[in-house]
């Protein structure tokens, strides 16, 4: 396909920065739409069959995330140590690349529940956090949910505690696992129960698409069919195909440029050969992720915006949500083969509400999956009191790779308001940019929530029957690829970035919609409410354009 | 290295070990590259530590002619050193990466593993989901 392309000085309807779920989502509508929209991407724009099943280039050397372009990153747990004070192997993750880090996530595509967005008002306050409702409903978020499943391809099927829902899924669900049915198994023994795990990954042929092939490589791993609905594969072609939106990859966005009168004018930006570039726009939308959103807006501070640009709350960066996770090992006597098929087909999620019997807030689902390839089993998979080499080693290999899965929760993180992502000048990036600094420690209440939900997937182990039962300590979380709340969305913009329709309450024609925008964390696996609030916003955002109310 | 390896991943019943696989051809690569090349000095300084610790115990030349339990016996005297933790890491990827890398020769690492390796799956996966007759919504061909 040749795309369209535009000038730089004459000004576009809408540049959008960052080409992922959200972006790609936004381009689409609003080019949809009528509108002229160039979007601007950091990373490479790579073909899905450029895509491998490397684990070593993958998931060791991370060859497409951030933090192989930039290994300055820097974290610590509090503001009065000094930045960098530990070193950690995650930090923010995200991929640079056309599609973001939808091409390499693992798809699983649970929507919020009413709970989570009014969970303020039902469960009280929280010390320590910004624990708050959001502006919106479920209801009101029902319709872009469904328009997410249809427009881009999720399987599933209803479970019994999914909220009401328009439409059934586009098509059924991908194949159950072996561990998709031990699962099954324990929670049924429990009086638990075990409900489809609805994936962004088409189980039939899907709008040119092929089906799923089942590879295993999904979580790190672009999707050489094109099964897997990231946003390369689904609404970046559909933005194209209009003939009124050109993508530019390698386009590092450093500044959202604005005017005396506190508008948006338009970004600049490094092309792939380091150049300084501008792109005029009449509205600025940024969906670059909670960590490279914030970085831009505190990057486009000026004499009228001193604290960044949105950021007269001060609340840009802050709030950030990574999700907990705790997770119980069991191996199993016959072969499960979980290196084959999606990462998950079963979840149970009876323990997704937050319960004050426990005595802490928090709540979440717990998933059966392996992400292990070889290498990352071989090396730290196996139960720590075996042999780490030796005969005695060879056989466990043997004996555990496909013997062996892993029941793992998803959970809840509060927003604290010390969690934050900042710049870090002490440390630059190749375009002399301030690195990123994050600060995060767990709130005490995320702490019982790993521990108490840690019990919950032993007793599911046990009760699947597993040969052997090993847990994963419940480690403080330490980064993570999910970049919630560093934008939050509020209608008082005396604690919030955005409006309930992503219009930064600072900057009229500047609009903000990514993770960032999260009130609260949800249970994990945010992409699908991302996508949703990005078709929300586009449909708001194009009726103001219409309407010449930007 | 090439006995290293064949002490910590050695062949079992029929099962091939990092010799087979050809692991030392992926590490002689890998430290060379950026990525791994910070543990050559350690690599060095370890492997030359083995073959002291072998003609210490005026059985050897090196540690490579000894045989397997006294080679044995020198692992489980460094196993909780820098050296062992580097070079076991060296030697289980070039197990179990990609052949591409020059290790996992005819993918023998994951032969070891059990994994019947293919470009794409078809259901059940397992003999759970066989035994549940899982259902799934197509035939791949």
């Amino acid at each position: 396909m040749i795309q369209r392309t535009y000038g730089e000085r004459d000004p576009v309807d809408f540049v959008v920065v960052g080409s992922g779920a959200a972006g790609g989502v936004l381009a689409s509508e609003l080019a949809t739409a009528g509108f002229e929209v160039v979007v601007l991407e950091q990373g490479p724009w790579q073909q899905p069959a450029q895509f491998t099943h490397d684990e070593l280039a993958v998931e060791r050397q991370l060859a497409m995330l951030n933090r192989a372009f930039e290994p300055a990153q820097t974290f610590r747990t509090t503001e009065t140590e000094p930045s960098g004070s530990h070193s950690t192997a995650r930090g923010l993750l995200y991929r640079r690349a056309v599609g973001g880090s939808s091409v390499h996530f693992a798809a699983n595509y649970w929507r919020f529940r009413p709970i989570d967005f009014t969970e303020r008002s039902v469960w009280g306050p929280i010390g320590g956090t910004g624990f708050d409702d959001w502006p919106l409903t479920y209801q009101e978020m029902e319709p872009y949910y469904t328009r997410v499943e249809w427009e881009i391809g999720v399987s599933g099927a209803p479970g019994p505690f999914d909220p009401p829902r328009s439409r059934p899924y586009p098509m059924p669900p991908l194949p159950n696992k072996s561990s998709g049915v031990l699962l099954e198994h324990a929670a049924g023994a429990l009086g638990l129960h075990a409900q489809v795990a609805p994936m962004a990954i088409v189980s039939q042929p899907y709008q040119g698409r092929a089906a799923c092939g089942a590879c295993g490589k999904c979580s790190y791993y672009g999707c050489e069919f094109g099964a897997k609905s990231s946003a390369l594969v689904t609404v970046i072609p559909k933005a194209l195909a209009t003939g009124r939106c050109e993508v530019r990859a390698e386009s590092t966005v450093f500044r959202v440029e604005t005017n005396p009168r506190g508008r948006a004018t338009g970004v600049v930006y490094w092309d792939g050969k380091g150049r300084e570039r501008r792109q005029a726009a009449r509205a600025v939308v940024v969906a670059a992720n909670g960590a490279e959103t914030t970085r831009l807006l505190l990057l486009s501070e000026s004499a009228a915006f001193p604290h960044g640009l949105a950021n007269s709350s001060g609340t840009v960066g802050r709030y950030i949500m990574f999700n907990g996770y705790a997770y119980t090992n069991g191996r199993f006597e016959h072969p499960l083969n979980e290196y084959q098929g999606a990462v998950a087909s079963r979840v149970v999620l009876d323990f997704y509400d937050a319960d004050p019997g426990r005595g802490f807030y928090g709540g979440g689902g717990i998933d059966a999956r392996f992400p292990s390839g070889p290498i990352a089993f071989a090396l730290e998979g196996l139960p720590a009191d075996l042999p780490k080499w030796g005969s005695e080693y060879t056989r466990a290999l043997r004996d555990y790779y496909t013997h062996t899965t892993r029941f793992m929760s998803h959970l809840t993180s509060l927003p604290v308001a010390a969690n934050r992502v900042t710049l870090d000048p002490d440390h630059r990036d190749r375009f002399g940019r301030p690195g990123l600094s994050l600060t995060y420690q767990d709130h005490p209440d995320d702490m019982k929530t790993k521990q108490w939900f840690r019990d919950r997937t032993q007793e599911l182990m046990e009760a699947a029957g597993a040969t052997r039962v090993w847990n994963q300590p419940v480690l403080p979380v330490d980064g993570g690829v999910h970049l919630l709340g560093t934008a939050r969305m509020g209608n008082d913009p005396r604690d919030s970035v955005v409006d309930r329709y992503h219009r930064a309450h600072d900057v009229p024609n500047l609009f903000i919609c990514d993770g960032s925008s999260f009130v609260t964390s949800g249970r994990g696996q945010p992409t699908m409410t991302i996508q949703a609030l990005a078709f929300r916003a586009a449909e708001h955002i194009a009726r103001l354009a219409r309407s010449h109310a930007l | 290295m090439r006995a290293f390896a064949a002490r910590i991943i050695p062949s079992d019943d029929g099962a091939p070990g990092a010799e087979e696989a050809g692991a030392v051809h992926f590490v002689d690569r890998a430290l060379g590259t950026p990525f791994f090349k910070t543990s050559l000095p350690v690599i060095r300084a370890g492997l030359a530590d083995l073959d002291a610790r072998a003609r210490a115990s005026g059985r050897a030349r090196g540690f490579a002619a000894l045989p397997v339990g006294p080679q044995n016996a020198i692992m489980r005297q460094v196993e909780h050193g820098d050296f062992f933790a580097a070079a076991r890491t060296l030697v289980i990827i070039g197990t179990f990466a990609d052949p591409s890398y020059g290790g996992n020769q005819g993918m023998a690492g994951w032969r070891t593993l059990g994994i019947d390796h293919r470009p794409s799956y078809v259901a059940p996966f397992g003999w759970y989901a066989a035994q549940a007759g899982a259902p799934h919504p197509r035939r791949a061909g």
